[in-house]
């Protein structure tokens, strides 16, 4: 975020910003070591259930998204280490309103999560993909690819039609955000907080960097999300949730906001809609199509990949649409 | 934050998920199946961090590190204040040391959803000859619902669980069960009849024979008429 700021200190000697970086490396180091060793005397006196809750849920996401966060830095790399812009753009149709699209259904070919389409994506558009289809993929990826659908099959046994409505809302939104974003996204100013190594590396040290940057820039982020994510799981009590389920319009944007909230992978977010017996299909598919394109830790990750003004609008683009398609296509199929 | 922090950073969460990995405290966040990713991944941060240390003893004054590539005046080894965040994890995980879920998130979290038709399969096939037999929460719940039952009566079944309460004074045998995460927990639970409660949280292995019609419909909760309730350590992996 912060990356552009120090001019200045491209000016002073290469000597001193290496010794102070040193030193903030060795402070740091210094208090992890002394905090590591005082591990003993410190942990007993964290003993509370709801502070325990909370806890092992943000651990929990954490350490769940992490790797697939790395997965999806790794193959951001690739993408910005080998393939070409001239490759790239032989793959993807040169006329974006095309290339939406077909973005769109490559999403099915990527099982992961929704923190790793975030790198994938933003190393796509540095490859010279235009934003819309980028973005595009972003939403798809996690929501329309195979192991998803075969987890909602799963929770949704004997329901064919539930693993229909899911594919085609969750398509719909990807590729109807893309088109919008074609619209009305040019003069949003997006920043792409990607290093360019194109010289003087070599392509392994490149790739490296690369990685440990995308990382970096995208695992605090995730973090703060599911502090979050981890605080609603524990502190709003589910009674509330199920309270509104009776009411047709509530019922849906609480689903919504409720998918927003809790951060869940998509893998795992079908069994949870499941669960929620008390709510309607279309409410629950809602939830599963809002949850893979958007919530609380995927909008904390793009802004700090793209900007904040991107992220404030963007995020409620793809809240609005994603809401609308699901009850269409809830309405429809359910 | 520097190059410098950024690699002890790398350093301190790859070894925190290849520690974690390797004394079983994973089980407590993710299921089972998350545990090679967990320790690739880690492997992979600390690789990460050693090789920068490499390259970057190799030829500090080579200038391929420090010097600011890219567009001028970006900096690109510098990472935003965000990052800072990411020493949290670790740092919980070393102090806080989250014990998994227990009956404060049981007490609160959504019922398990319907079982997949494998599932039920396998659960309903006829009881081992065992006395008691031992079988899962939440197969006694399958069979209690599903079932209607028909393979309970006469039967004593143990079945092993935390405790949990709830606001009517009853407690429950209870199990919670997670698909990826802590995140997405459900539970599972037995009223347990006939037996004073043991303290909250503490495992337990209740023996005793199935209360003749309980939870055969959607909604209710199967109850187990207890003759014994020992307390047994928590099992390796805590969620079914």
């Amino acid at each position: 975020m912060d990356s552009g700021k120090p001019m200045t200190e491209t000016q002073t000697p290469v000597q001193r910003r290496m010794d102070d970086s040193l030193k903030q490396m060795w402070v740091v180091f210094g208090v992890v070591i002394v905090l590591l060793a005082c591990q003993r005397l410190l942990v007993s006196h964290v003993d509370h259930a709801a502070l325990s809750t909370w806890s092992t849920i943000f651990v929990a996401i954490v350490v769940q998204s992490t790797p697939f966060l790395v997965g999806g830095v790794l193959l951001a790399s690739v993408i910005a280490t080998l393939l070409s812009e001239r490759v790239v753009r032989r793959m993807v149709p040169a006329n974006p309103a095309l290339g939406v699209p077909v973005a769109g259904l490559a999403g099915i070919a990527l099982p992961g999560c929704e923190c790793a389409s975030v790198p994938v994506a933003s190393s796509l558009m540095s490859r010279g993909v235009a934003p819309a289809v980028a973005l595009t993929f972003l939403l798809a990826a996690p929501a329309v690819n195979p192991v998803v659908l075969v987890s909602t099959a799963v929770a949704f046994p004997g329901r064919p039609e539930v693993v229909l409505a899911r594919f085609v809302a969750s398509l719909l939104t990807s590729v109807l955000v893309g088109w919008l974003w074609l619209r009305l996204g040019g003069k949003v100013p997006m920043l792409n907080a990607r290093a360019t190594h194109a010289h003087g590396a070599g392509a392994t040290q490149r790739f490296l960097d690369n990685v440990r940057h995308d990382f970096v820039h995208a695992a605090g982020f995730l973090v703060l999300g599911a502090m979050l994510a981890a605080a609603v799981n524990t502190f709003v009590p589910r009674h509330v949730v199920d309270g509104v389920a009776g009411h047709v319009v509530l019922a849906v944007v609480t689903m919504a906001v409720f998918a927003f909230v809790v951060a869940l992978c998509s893998e795992a977010d079908a069994f949870v809609a499941a669960s929620l017996t008390a709510f309607s299909d279309t409410a629950k598919l809602v939830f599963m199509v809002v949850g893979p394109a958007m919530d609380i830790k995927l909008a904390s990750m793009e802004a700090g990949q793209f900007g904040r003004t991107f992220a404030t609008r963007f995020v409620p683009l793809v809240l609005t649409v994603a809401v609308g398609s699901a009850c269409a296509i809830g309405w429809w199929l359910l | 934050m520097t190059r410098a922090t950024q690699g002890v950073l790398l350093t301190l969460v790859g070894a925190v998920l290849i520690r974690i990995t390797i004394d079983d405290t994973y089980l407590r966040y993710v299921n089972t199946w998350m545990r090679w990713p967990i320790l690739v991944c880690g492997v992979v941060l600390v690789l990460l961090s050693v090789s920068d240390l490499v390259t970057s003893s190799r030829g500090p004054h080579d200038g391929s590190d420090e010097e600011p590539d890219g567009e001028p005046g970006e900096e690109p080894h510098r990472a935003p204040r965000t990052a800072w965040l990411l020493f949290l994890p670790p740092l919980v995980i070393f102090f806080v040391s989250p014990p998994a879920l227990g009956a404060f998130l049981a007490e609160r979290a959504t019922e398990a959803p319907a079982p997949s038709s494998e599932q039920l399969d396998s659960m309903l096939a006829p009881l081992p000859e065992e006395d008691p037999v031992e079988i899962s929460v939440t197969e006694f719940f399958v069979r209690a619902v599903y079932d209607q039952g028909v393979s309970l009566p006469e039967r004593r079944v143990s079945l092993v669980g935390f405790v949990s309460l709830d606001d009517d004074g009853h407690w429950y045998v209870t199990r919670l069960g997670i698909n990826c995460c802590a995140a997405d927990a459900t539970v599972t639970r037995v009223v347990v009849t006939g037996a004073d409660a043991p303290p909250r949280d503490q495992w337990v292995r209740v023996t005793g024979t199935w209360v003749d019609g309980s939870g055969t419909e959607k909604g209710t909760t199967p109850a187990v008429d207890a003759e014994d309730v020992e307390t047994v350590p928590a099992p390796r992996y805590e969620y079914e």
